[in-house]
This record gives C-alpha cells, sequence and structure tokens, in this order.
C-alpha cells in the first residue's frame, strides 16, 4: 500500500483537475464490476479538526519537526459500519515551499478494532518548479486513537525526526467514509428479501390453486366430446390384412355403424368382372316427407327398442342375482 | 357422448388386435405365401358380406341413435356380465385362500 502511495504521489498530473481520477476509477469500477460498484454504499462524512502543534518554523518550537492534529468524530458514526479515514495533507518547507500532497488512510472494520497506535511511515520528495534538486524526506505518522464512549479522537504525528528540515503540515481533505450498510438494515433486507420471496411462491400457490377451483367448479362438457374423439385419433385403424383383418372386419363394421361413417355407403363389388352397385337407401329416404320418415321410424324403433330394453331389464336382474354365475357370449 | 365412448372402444380394440396379429400376419406372408392368400380371401369374403349390414340399415332407415343403442345394449350384455363373473371368481378365491 505505500508503495502504491508513492507512486500515487510520483505522477505527475499535469492536469489542475487531478480529482478527475476519482470519476474515471468509478467509471472504470462500473465496467468492469458494475455490480459491485452499485452493491457499494458510501456515506461520507466531515468533521472539524484542530491542528494542535504545526510550525512553518518549527525550529522555535520545543518539540521541532512534529506537526500533530486532532480529529473528533461521534462514536455511533462507527457503529457497525465499515469505515477508513482518508487525508490528503500537504507538507511545506520552514519557509512556506509547497511539498507535494501526500494521502493517507487508515481502514477498519469497526472502531473497537483500530483503538490503539499505529505508525505510517511515509517518505515526500520535493519537485523544485523551477529546477533543481530533488530532495526526499521521510516522516512517520502515528495514530493515536481513543473513544470516550461518546466521540472518537483521532490524533496524528507527524514527526520528521527532529531533523530540522522542518516542514509543517496542513490537512487539506478530510473525511471518514462509511461503506456499506449498517447490521440491522442487512439483516432488515435479507427479512425483507424472504417476506417477498415467500410473497410471490404464495402467489403462485394461489393461482394455481385457483386454476384448480375453477377447473373443478367448470360444468361445461361443450368440448368433452371433442377431447373424446381425439384421444383415439392417433390409431391406426388400416387393413393390413391376414389374419388381423379377418379378426377385426367385425369390429369395422360395428365402428362404422356406430359412428355413423357408413349409413349412406353405397354397395359396389364386381361379379364376373362385371361391376354391380347397389344405391343405399338413403336415396329412397332422402326424397321421401319428413313426416312419413319420423312416423316410419317411431314405430320400426319403438317395436324393437321395446324388446331391447325389456332384455336389458332381464339381463340386470340377472346380474343381481349373487347365485347366477353365467356369463353371456357371443357365438360367432 | 355414449357414441363417441362406443366408437373409442371399437378403435382401441381394432389397434390392439392390429398390434398383436400383424408380426403373425408378416411370419405368415414371408413363410407361407399361400395360405396368407387364402386368408386374404377369406377377409375379402367378409368384407362383402358384412358390407350388407350398413347397406341394409341404409334402407330400413334406422336412425343413429338407434343403432348406438343396440350396439351399447349388447357390448353392455357381453362386457359387464364378464367384469362381474371376474370380480365373483377373483372373491371367491381370495374366501378359500384366506386363512
Amino acid at each position: 500500500m505505500r508503495r502504491f502511495f508513492t507512486w500515487f504521489n510520483n505522477i505527475k498530473i499535469r492536469y489542475k483537475s487531478k480529482r478527475f481520477i476519482v470519476p474515471f476509477i468509478f467509471i472504470l469500477g462500473f465496467v468492469f464490476f458494475p455490480k459491485d460498484v452499485f452493491a457499494l454504499d458510501i456515506h461520507f462524512y466531515t468533521s472539524d479538526y484542530v491542528v494542535i502543534n504545526s510550525c512553518y518554523d518549527c525550529t522555535s518550537l520545543s518539540a521541532p519537526g512534529v506537526a500533530r492534529v486532532r480529529f473528533t468524530y461521534p462514536t455511533q458514526l462507527f457503529q457497525n459500519l465499515e469505515y477508513r479515514f482518508q487525508f490528503d495533507t500537504q507538507f511545506h518547507y520552514y519557509n512556506t515551499t509547497q511539498l507535494p500532497t501526500t494521502h493517507i488512510g487508515l481502514f477498519g472494520a469497526n472502531i473497537e478494532q483500530n483503538l490503539g497506535e499505529y505508525i505510517w511511515k511515509g517518505t515526500i520528495k520535493e519537485f523544485p518548479p523551477n529546477g533543481g534538486v530533488l530532495r526526499g524526506y521521510s516522516f512517520d505518522a502515528t495514530w493515536t486513537q481513543t473513544t470516550n464512549g461518546n466521540n472518537v479522537f483521532t490524533e496524528i504525528y507527524f514527526d520528521n525526526h527532529e531533523s530540522y528540515d522542518l516542514f509543517s503540515v496542513v490537512v487539506d481533505n478530510y473525511s471518514l467514509i462509511t461503506t456499506g450498510d449498517s447490521t440491522s438494515d442487512v439483516i432488515a433486507g435479507i427479512g425483507q428479501q424472504i417476506i417477498d420471496n415467500q410473497n410471490k411462491n404464495q402467489q403462485q400457490t394461489n393461482e394455481k390453486l385457483d386454476k384448480i377451483d375453477a377447473s373443478i367448479n367448470n360444468d361445461d362438457t361443450s368440448s368433452a366430446e371433442e377431447k373424446a374423439n381425439g384421444f383415439f385419433d392417433n390409431f391406426k385403424l388400416e387393413d393390413n390384412g391376414g389374419i388381423s383383418s379377418v379378426v377385426t372386419m367385425p369390429l369395422r363394421i360395428i365402428e362404422g355403424l356406430v359412428s355413423g361413417s357408413s349409413s349412406c355407403q353405397n354397395l359396389s363389388f364386381s361379379v364376373f368382372d362385371k361391376d354391380v352397385y347397389f344405391p343405399s337407401g338413403c336415396i329412397l329416404w332422402g326424397s321421401a316427407p319428413d313426416s312419413i320418415v319420423v312416423i316410419y321410424q317411431t314405430l320400426i324403433c319403438g317395436l324393437f327398442g321395446y324388446i331391447l330394453l325389456i332384455r336389458l331389464f332381464k339381463d340386470i336382474e340377472a346380474l343381481k342375482n349373487p347365485n347366477d354365475s353365467g356369463v353371456s357370449t357371443l357365438d360367432l | 357422448m355414449i357414441n363417441s365412448i362406443l366408437s373409442g372402444i371399437f378403435n382401441l380394440i381394432i389397434s390392439l388386435v392390429n398390434l398383436l396379429l400383424t408380426p403373425i400376419d408378416a411370419i405368415i406372408n414371408q413363410f407361407i405365401p399361400s395360405l396368407s392368400e387364402v386368408i386374404n380371401v377369406v377377409g375379402n369374403f367378409f368384407t362383402y358380406v358384412l358390407g350388407f349390414i350398413p347397406w341394409i340399415c341404409s334402407w330400413i332407415n334406422f336412425p343413429q341413435w338407434f343403432i348406438t343403442f343396440t350396439i351399447g345394449y349388447f357390448t353392455f350384455k357381453l362386457t359387464v356380465p364378464l367384469a362381474i363373473h371376474t370380480v365373483k371368481v377373483a372373491l371367491a378365491w381370495y374366501d378359500k385362500v384366506k386363512p
């Protein structure tokens, strides 16, 4: 990390708009990791700080080469949040010649884990604007982080080891960045997600139950006959000849009678190389008056129908007899 | 509805018979072709003879519902007693086997 900061500080940015680096990095993150970028909920907090000890001419101070800055944050900002401190710090010569800005930060999962003292060693280099000798300065940045329950105090000591090659410190940008949601928000989000999934599953179950209920209560049988006929559509009924043709011929005749497909078929066959043609009865009955057809069918069907019903009742009576175990057969 | 059920039952039986007897017909046609020709002649005879039934029905002018009722009656008479007799036989066997 320190190498990164060093490398970062050594970059000569000729453009004045150094602040464009952060949006540029964000755009890169959006391009490569869009989901992660939008999942990161960043909160910025700023706080006043107090420069306890700083100097432009530190030779006059009792502790030369030391600058101290203290930040104060409310403790509640740290609860259940990941956070990091971020500072852009300017160092100055005692003669106010400005040195490059250096960037330092402190990262932590929560405030309890970062109480104490931390030392961050850094190096800054001077880039004289009008040329000259490149000079580097090493220093230690010591973080002391304490809390009194209500507030968190962060003090930073910048020490150049009393080299009297003095500097002062000005903290330009300072912020406390918390990332992510609080634990309670995360739990609430997960709970809401579970509830949403449960509601979605319940809605799908209700829709299926509604369909079943509608199917049970639907007494419309208009399509039942069509479906019943469609069930047998794929059966192969062609006459293949041979034994199967002999066996199935009576069934074919009966099926033709039931379906009505052979009710008006003419009978034609050849006898001694001559075609014999017998027209069906539909020629006669089709031209007869409807009243005569109805009277005729009533008489003929009434007679045969009565005989069949009598036999049907006798057969049912025979079935009800427990001592009758006879089985009717059709003698072909 | 009854008409459709009866027609479907007969279609089903015809399909099953074709399925079962087609291999046998193929074997006879392959190895005993003369017998196959005799069987075909018998089949044509039945076709001629039974073909008169719907023709006669057309001249008698039975309505379609009466034909369906008649065939349904004979279907009932030839199938339901057989099913009931089968159940009775199964119950009788169970009574004898029952400890």
